[in-house]
């Protein structure tokens, strides 16, 4: 089973016939296209050689470009978009985006093997019109890792690339790539995504997608794909029939209603962002630290919770804020309580036939004090050893009520009950004894992220932490606000 | 400063000379995705691809090896198990039997049992997966305390010794032992270990490897095969990273590609998966270090004896160097009167560790440095004053335990400057009384002296070639024997040439290292790539630019001292000529235009076997200032600043020089802080791709990073153009942040207990160094 893909290189339109649900971009262009500056360091989006820029076309007669990892993006995938490689930075008369220029000029590259990858992130840090503030530019640069020059220099090339304006020159050439996809488009317009479930599938409707999942409850669901491209990638998986979710415009949006944040199951980390930033800051802290920019750029927080992975580090939030998810399929819809969601490690609420459309995320009561804390090895790009999320109900300085949950510390995501109630009342000079009702709620697991002894230890940490914050501690409360 | 005669004429430089800051060789076409790598090369008809086959055992007998599978699966065209192996079936780069393939019995999780090439990777991994090995479990060492206990060692126990060890202990005034440990460290160069092997006629070969040294590359494929050296050829134009895990283990990758190459007479290529790299390959020795110390009021140490244990793996590779290297480094910037260092290198049921930036150094300096923290503690005093009793001074205490004198010691420069442009004091105060407010977060600051030996210490290895043709355009080709990646040797070679030349640089033209132009080299390696490979490319130049002087002189009709070669031109009387017009002449005149150039680092001997000699031509030295925070409820941590101040001697290209400084100490703050290799109690690694093993990002590097060259310091021995090596040391001077977290740790449980932190200090490990985790 294979798919035929429409998209534009650098430019120049491609129709690739006979392609595998498998394969990836990367796949695609080193051995299919040789093209060959975009490398491979990992296949499983952790170090970010293989960064290309995926253009989707917008409404202003260009695109948004956005850094993903070629190696975990499969080429069914791009279907209708651009791709913008470190071969096609440079004009015709061969000179370079300020994003490779800068490079040079601040010896950013020492080996030059992430070197394509890291223009190709900083290429997309111009596009979007991202500024100089440096945790911006961290947040460009936490998916690509360096082995060499140890950053500075890279960062300072980011900065004087940013000082430098957008490109007048790629904007122009912009809107000329634009012109040539939608010329591929409309002259291949026979040659879309065939319709096949043996393989994969694109719908465009919710109600085919309800149609297609009842008759094959075996295929699965790919939305981001930032880990079942790892499976495919790095683990040479065959993951059987695909549903892909690229198309289906109504589950990428996310909504600000009466009663709290509706969040479409297709929405990417980095869509939501801006409507998290407004209404819990602290879940769009942690949300920072998923994954890098190239995984936010395509993963989705539908998905994060469909995985159910112990530590998915959106869960904890998301069970604190009393989330509910929408579950729907040929039948009709049911809303489920997150907590509800997660049955056992890697299993979840989800029918044969089901599936996840949105997630409920109810506003916070006037007074409320919401806070979630991740822990791990590396500030950026790493899993969680513990993560935790709390939401206290106050009065006059005191706690009334909490919801806690935590990640890393059970089988699946969890509510800490005991600790929510010794929570109640809770002050600052008692919180290493409430810190120590954790030990009733979980019995962690010891791995390379951490021991268990550790995950109990960290995570009365953060029980402590909160206590302080909530007390109204003017010193700094952790590292990374220095 | 320049001993070697360069003319030059006033006020005229040409461009890239030497000294000068210019961007790497190949940076316009890194950022172009332009600069070819192993794996970009032409797919040649038929290429091949491979794949390795995994043991899954950490230590057990291999009771069936059924590939009958694996070769009938789709495109596969050759497998291949030990006995396929047309020659020995040997990998060692010292010693010998260290099995390319395991055959009876595997040592290690991840260790080759078997090869396999198909017409695409896809199908060469797909069948891989169709092995059947059954295996018959056997006790497994899997670390160094149980290596220990078992006395299993790769090599023989290494000893050093000076002075009068038992007879200082009955004489001092205080006495302590302690102990400190660090962990291991995977190289994570961004391009997995590569190669390519072409059969050409009969036993011939061309192998295109990834590798910091094509000569033992060379030489190991031969030994597979059974050939000689000459019909094997081992060519690299450049690597994605090295960091020496490209040193001895891609002899490994390139004999695989070999053997399959042979096997099917068809070229192959084989490139590692990042899970695979890790599994399979060596990384940096996890160490051990306990000592016993005698000392006086001052901290000033009169005893010590030291037991150094470094984790080998199944096989000694380069533990034996390694284990070298760390002992004639665990003095660091320290005079120890009697000193008695023993040296073990375990055999454990892991993979074989190897070469990694610093080679037995770190380790070294990392036992050298708990043992003047440990003094501090019992003393009550700051590491500093210890320090300041205990630093190499005048005759008298300048010896090292190997018995090399330290001379031309910048080290009190070096420690003057930085307590002022770090402004120590004031931050000291400034610390503590942040601390002294702060419940939660916590900082600290630790400076680190670092001394760092250059030279091979094995002096053979301490040789260096290179070929050099001018053609009749002016056009200069620079072959070399070392090896480029990312460091910016073949740069840094090539400015030699042109300064010597006195052409501009864009006449240089470096091309890959190829066994058949330059013979039998050493690897690059030891930090001494500019110093041994700029000398031979000198030699080669000086030996043209002679010829060419010769025949100026005879045109311009003057004395050959009077033909001057400056900017581009070659002067003599009221006559001159282009560079390239001369080179033309030449050719006219029938004067060959072309020469090897070799070098020798002279002065140097060491007798391995008593830990003796002068190993070292000279000594580089730097120092770091570091600030730390940590959070003591969740052990998360952070640098916050570091000053450094290094000395590179008069530096060939200062802004390579500080690209290495930078990155080496950040590699290092990996080492220190994060990067942490996990097994599990089978053996298992478990960290062995980026999505769990964790290096730095850019977030992770200090808010305020400052280096600094150490200013007019040219070399006092006459090394190429009066500079000094730079690939190692500055890794070394990240122990400043690892003391800065110790000191964080301190102003919370004190000194001695802190003194428990291990390295990697993760947020676990600083939490249990705080007695918050058991």
């Amino acid at each position: 089973m294979t798919v035929t893909v429409r998209f534009l290189l650098n430019g120049k339109p491609r129709v690739a016939r006979g392609v595998e649900a498998t394969r990836t971009v990367l796949q695609h262009l080193r051995v299919h296209e040789r093209a060959l500056g975009t490398k491979e360091g990992c296949a499983e989006g952790d170090c970010g050689a293989c960064t290309v820029a995926l253009g989707r076309p917008d409404g202003k007669g260009g695109f948004e470009f956005r850094a993903v990892n070629s190696c975990i993006l499969l080429t069914a995938e791009i279907d209708g978009c651009a791709i913008a490689t470190v071969e096609g930075l440079a004009d015709a008369e061969d000179k370079p985006h300020p994003a490779q220029a800068k490079l040079v000029e601040h010896h950013g590259s020492q080996c030059g093997y992430c070197t394509p990858g890291i223009a190709m992130s900083l290429f997309a840090h111009e596009r979007e019109g991202r500024g100089a503030a440096t945790d911006d530019i961290h947040q460009t640069l936490s998916g690509n890792l360096c082995r060499c020059t140890g950053y500075r220099p890279i960062v300072d090339a980011a900065k004087d690339m940013i000082a430098c304006g957008r490109s007048a020159e790629f904007d122009a050439r912009e809107s000329l790539w634009r012109g040539e996809l939608d010329a591929l488009i409309a002259n291949e317009a026979d040659e879309k995504a065939q319709i096949d479930i043996a393989g994969y599938e694109a719908p465009t409707e919710l109600k085919d997608l309800d149609r297609l999942l009842a008759r094959h409850p075996q295929a699965r669901i790919l939305a981001g794909g930032t880990d079942l491209g790892v499976a495919v990638a790095k683990r040479a998986e065959n993951p059987g029939p695909l549903i892909s979710l690229s198309r289906l415009e109504a589950l990428k949006v996310i909504e600000e209603s009466e009663e709290g944040v509706v969040i479409g199951a297709g929405v990417t980390y980095e869509t939501a962002l801006p409507v998290l930033d407004r209404h819990f800051p602290a879940f769009a802290g942690v949300v920072r630290r998923i994954g890098s920019r190239q995984v936010r750029n395509l993963g989705t927080i539908g998905g994060n919770i469909c995985n159910a992975s112990p530590i998915g580090d959106s869960a904890p939030c998301l069970l604190a804020l009393n989330a509910e998810v929408v579950l729907r399929s040929v039948e009709g819809r049911r809303k489920v309580p997150l907590d509800e969601f997660f049955i056992a490690y890697r299993k979840t609420a989800l029918k044969q036939g089901e599936y996840l459309e949105a997630i409920h995320v109810p506003y916070l009561r006037e007074g409320d004090l919401f806070r979630a804390y991740k822990l791990s090895k590396r500030y950026d790009q790493d899993i969680s050893s513990v993560s935790g999320a709390f939401v206290l109900k106050m009065n006059d300085g005191l706690i009334v009520a909490a919801r806690a949950a935590f990640g890393g510390m059970a089988a699946t995501p969890a509510r800490a009950v005991a600790l929510e109630k010794a929570l109640v009342g809770a002050t600052r000079d008692k919180s290493s004894e409430v810190a120590a009702r954790l030990a009733e709620d979980f019995k962690p697991l010891s791995d390379f992220r951490g021991s268990a002894a550790y995950r109990l230890a960290a995570a009365g940490g953060l029980v402590e932490r909160l206590l302080l914050d909530v007390s109204g501690n003017e010193m700094p409360m952790e590292v990374w606000a220095l | 400063m320049n001993v070697i005669s360069t003319s030059s004429k006033e006020g005229i430089r040409i461009k890239g000379g030497v000294g000068q800051s210019i961007a790497h060789e190949s940076a316009n076409r890194h950022v172009r995705g332009s600069a070819v790598y192993v794996d970009d090369m032409p797919e040649t008809e038929g290429l091949l691809h491979a794949w390795v086959i995994l043991s899954d055992r950490a230590h057990a007998k291999i009771t069936k090896l059924d590939l009958s599978a694996v070769k009938a699966a789709p495109g596969v065209a050759c497998v291949c198990m030990a006995d396929d192996i047309p020659g020995a079936n040997d990998v060692a780069p010292i010693l010998s039997n260290e099995p390319l393939l395991a055959k009876d019995v595997v040592e290690y999780w991840g260790q080759a049992v078997a090869i396999v090439a198909a017409e695409t990777e896809a199908q060469a991994r797909a069948a891989a997966a169709l092995a059947v090995i059954d295996y018959e479990d056997l006790p497994a060492l899997l670390t160094i305390d149980a290596a220990l206990e078992a006395k299993s060692l790769v090599i023989r126990p290494m000893k050093m010794e000076r002075g009068d060890v038992d007879g200082a202990f009955g004489r001092v005034t205080y006495a302590l032992e302690g102990e400190v440990r660090a962990g291991g460290q995977d190289h994570f160069y961004l391009e997995t270990q590569v190669a390519q092997a072409e059969p050409a006629e009969e036993d011939e070969m061309r192998v295109i490897s990834s590798t910091q040294h094509p000569s033992e590359v060379q030489h190991i494929v031969c030994r597979l095969l059974g050939v000689p050296y000459a019909a094997i050829t081992v060519e690299v134009r450049r690597m994605g990273g090295g960091f020496g895990g490209k040193e001895s283990q891609a002899s490994q990758i390139a004999g695989m590609a070999a053997v399959l190459a042979r096997l099917s007479r068809r070229p192959v290529r084989l490139r590692l998966s990042r899970d695979v790299d890790m599994m399979m390959t060596g990384k940096r020795h996890d160490v051990l270090g306990r000592f016993k110390l005698g000392f006086d009021d001052h901290g000033r140490i009169d005893a010590a004896d030291i037991v150094i244990a470094i984790r080998a793996g199944n096989v000694p590779d380069l533990s034996g160097p390694v284990l070298q290297r760390a002992l004639c480094h665990v003095d660091n910037a320290y005079y120890l009167p009697n000193v008695r260092v023993n040296g073990y290198a375990c055999k454990t049921h892991t993979v074989s560790n190897t070469a990694f930036r610093g080679f037995g150094g770190p380790q070294g300096m990392i036992v050298a440095e708990a043992m003047i923290a440990h003094v501090a503690a019992k003393l009550g005093k700051t590491i500093d004053e210890v320090r300041a009793a205990n630093y190499y001074g005048d005759e008298g205490r300048n010896t090292t335990p190997y018995g090399q004198r330290v001379t031309a010691n910048n080290m009190p420069r070096i420690l003057k400057e930085i307590e002022e442009s770090a402004t120590i004091a004031a931050r000291r105060k400034a610390i503590d009384a942040f601390n002294a407010q702060s419940p939660i977060v916590k900082k600290g600051l630790a400076l680190f002296p670092l001394k760092f030996g250059i030279s091979f210490n094995m002096p053979t290895l301490n040789q260096a070639g290179a070929l050099i043709h001018v053609y009749t355009d002016g056009s200069v080709h620079l072959n070399q024997g070392g090896t480029e990646m990312g460091q910016g040797l073949y740069l840094k070679v090539a400015q030699v040439v042109a300064e010597c030349f006195q052409i501009d640089i864009e006449h240089v033209r470096v091309s890959s290292t190829r066994t058949d132009k330059v013979p039998n080299t050493s690897a690059t390696a030891a930090s001494a790539g500019s110093d041994l490979n700029g000398m031979a490319a000198l030699a080669a130049a000086e030996i043209i630019k002679g010829r060419m002087r010769d025949v100026a002189a005879m045109k311009f009709g003057v004395a050959v001292e009077e033909v001057i070669f400056a900017n581009g031109r070659v002067y003599g009387g009221q006559e001159s000529l282009s560079f390239a017009e001369l080179a033309k002449y030449c050719w006219l005149e029938r004067v060959s235009l072309s020469a090897a150039g070799f070098y020798k680092t002279p002065d140097i001997h060491f007798d391995a076997e008593s830990c003796t000699g002068e190993p070292f031509y000279y000594f580089t030295y730097g120092v770091c200032v570091a600030e730390a925070a940590i959070d003591t409820l969740t052990g998360e941590n952070r640098i916050l600043r570091a000053d450094i101040i290094e000395d590179v001697g008069a530096s060939l290209n200062p802004v390579i020089d500080i690209g290495q400084i930078e990155g080496a100490f950040v590699q290092g703050m990996g080492w220190l802080t994060m990067e942490e290799l996990w097994w599990d109690e089978e053996g298992r690694l478990k960290t062995h791709a980026p999505s769990t093993y964790k290096i730095p990002t850019s977030r992770d590097i200090p808010a305020d990073f400052r280096v600094k060259l150490l200013g007019d310091a040219p070399n006092a021995k006459p090394t190429i153009f009066r500079s000094k090596a730079i690939g190692e040391p500055p890794f070394m001077l990240a122990l400043a942040c690892f003391l800065a977290l110790q000191d964080a740790v301190a102003s919370v449980v004190g000194a001695q207990s802190a003194l428990r932190l291990e390295a990697p200090a993760t947020p676990e490990a600083i939490l249990r160094a705080l007695g918050r985790v058991e």
